[in-house]
């Protein structure tokens, strides 16, 4: 008898030390969630596989990894932000820096000094363009922000007219209808406050926005100054094998998007300006808006210039005097599209980047459905980036034995039937 | 990247193989320089070996009393900056454009690698610089004969 309480006992012991012990652990594991982070663990992994003498535990070592630097860039690229802009920057703005390093001028002097120019360029066309469209866009808005409340008003008009028409209660059959309509304009002008409270609680983000403002500038100097070092720093750690064929993909590359940013800024800033004069010229509202839409809508390649004349149309038909201002608009735009398709681009060689035109509007639908505007504008460059590596890659397949190889020879090798 | 020939013209690197030249050619920079443009000044601390690609340059140094006086004229082939990278001391002369000039360069870092790394590389490039010094100290000494003449006249 004293036997079986003690083994009960134990027992009992056992599954209470079981269970204290999960607590205990459970605990534990909840206080130190904090350092087990999915970077942590990772690093844990890949240690343990790479110790491991297994050949799929180094596999497991190398996908694991991979997959904690996705993981770890998924989590902070909106704080690279504001690097990848400078970096942008630095690329843009490094062959005027070089230029004049070639005549003397130290490079962070040259770097500053730049910098400090494009800021106060783009602080003077903010300051030039910005409140006007701003005006543009709040009066585009309450155009149509006035809307809902007018189809309301047709509407409880009509059915007055209906009553009086009908000298009785609508019909319970047009009732609902009239109430259903009523009820959708309703809906439109909510949601349209709702767009505007959103626009404001957003503002609330504009911190995170100074910040980055005054990093990029610091980031994109040390980036411009050091931009020889930084090239030599990177092309001493390719392995010596591959450096030839990196740096010689990276000066093609390098020309391609130079030539194409260059070309395609020029381009865009002349058409955008003739058409902001030549519609306030003709008399059309938000010219500026419409002028800046143009030269953006011009990146897309035959039909740019009819898809940024679309809302000028539009802007047209909804004010006075429809048919004299819109074929005035209609030759403008027409003009527009000659003088940038027979004088203006044949002289800007670098914006053909040697992408078919068909792929160049593909790659921008894409790009602006999964990036928006940041896609769609980097669209072509990408793309182009990426047709050159595919030549590469295709002309290293086709030097390549496995290209080369001449088919088996059948009385030589095959099997015997 | 700097072409091979463009390497192989230079005095320094007449003896290196063409995988030797690829490594100078990952660790140089290269840049142009404007006519009458001072690439070095006398007595700032050397921080680079140039070689010259195209165009001359000319070695100048201040002598009190007389004034600038040119001491070398260098073409294309030719290198300089290689001592205040060896003693660490501060540029013994001037050296200035002689018209537009494509000089290709090893910063100090680039130079002290490129020696620590490999050492076929390290001796035929101190052994190219030797004999280059080795010329100068010959040129030298005739000029001091000839000083030393002219005195007994």
């Amino acid at each position: 008898m004293a036997k079986f309480t003690g083994k009960y006992d134990e027992i009992f012991r056992g599954v209470l030390l079981l269970v204290l012990l999960a607590l205990l652990v459970w605990q534990y594991l909840a206080a130190v969630t904090n350092v087990l982070t999915p970077l942590f663990l990772a690093l844990l992994v890949v240690v343990v596989a790479f110790g491991m003498r297994v050949p799929w535990a180094r596999g497991l070592g190398y996908f694991v990894a991979g997959l904690a630097v996705v993981w770890f860039f998924s989590i902070i690229w909106k704080l690279l932000f504001p690097f990848v802009a400078a970096f942008v920057i630095a690329y843009l703005l490094s062959p005027i820096v070089g230029r004049l390093a070639d005549r003397g001028v130290p490079r962070g002097l040259a770097a500053f000094v730049l910098i400090l120019a494009a800021l106060m360029a783009v602080a003077a066309v903010l300051l030039a363009v910005v409140p006007p469209i701003i005006g543009q866009i709040s009066k585009l808005v309450a155009t149509f922000g006035y809307l809902p409340g007018r189809l309301e008003d047709g509407f409880a008009r009509a059915s007055e007219w209906l009553v009086e028409l009908e000298e009785y209660e609508p019909s319970p059959y047009v009732k609902p209808l009239i109430d259903d309509l009523i009820g959708h304009a309703q809906g439109l002008f909510e949601a349209l406050l709702k767009r505007a409270l959103e626009f404001v609680t957003s503002l609330s983000k504009l911190a995170t926005h100074i910040i980055n403002i005054i990093i990029t500038p610091i980031f994109t100097f040390y980036l411009l100054r050091d931009m020889p070092k930084i090239k030599r720093w990177v092309r001493e750690r390719i392995p010596r094998r591959f450096v030839e064929d990196a740096v010689e993909t990276y000066a093609e590359i390098d020309r391609v998007l130079a030539g194409f940013i260059r070309g395609q800024f020029i381009v865009s800033a002349a058409e955008a300006s003739f058409v902001a004069v030549g519609l306030t010229i003709i008399g059309v509202e938000y010219a500026l808006l419409l002028g800046i839409f143009a030269g953006i809508a011009n990146m897309v390649p035959y039909v740019g210039t009819y898809i940024g004349a679309l809302p000028a149309v539009i802007v047209i038909l909804m004010g006075p005097d429809v048919m004299t201002r819109l074929l005035w608009a209609l030759l403008l735009y027409v003009v527009v599209n000659i003088f940038d398709g027979h004088i203006l681009a044949p002289r800007v060689v670098g914006r053909r980047v040697g992408l078919h035109p068909v792929v160049a509007m593909i790659a921008m639908l894409v790009g602006a459905r999964f990036f928006g505007v940041i896609g769609f504008l980097a669209a072509v460059p990408v793309t182009a980036t990426l047709k050159i590596l595919a030549k590469k890659l295709e002309r290293r397949y086709l030097e390549g034995p496995f290209f080369k190889q001449p088919p088996a020879s059948r009385d030589a090798g095959g099997p015997p039937e | 990247m700097i072409a091979r020939e463009e390497l192989r013209k230079n005095r320094l690197f007449g003896e290196f193989s063409d995988a030797e030249l690829d490594m100078v050619r990952v660790a140089a920079d290269e840049g142009t320089y404007e006519d009458g443009r001072l690439i070095i000044a006398e007595g700032s601390p050397g921080e680079r070996l140039y070689l010259i690609a195209s165009g001359k340059c000319s070695v100048t140094t201040e002598i009190s009393g007389a004034g600038t006086e040119e001491i070398r004229l260098l073409d294309e082939g030719d290198f300089f900056g290689e001592m205040s990278l060896i003693e660490s001391a501060p540029v013994s002369a001037s050296v200035y454009a002689r018209g537009r000039c494509r000089l290709l360069w090893l910063e100090r870092k680039a130079f002290d690698r490129l020696i620590a790394e490999d050492m076929p590389v390290a001796n035929k490039l101190l052994r190219a610089i030797v004999l280059a010094f080795c010329e100068r100290v010959r040129v030298t000494a005739a000029k001091i004969e000839g000083y030393y003449k002219m005195g007994k006249l």
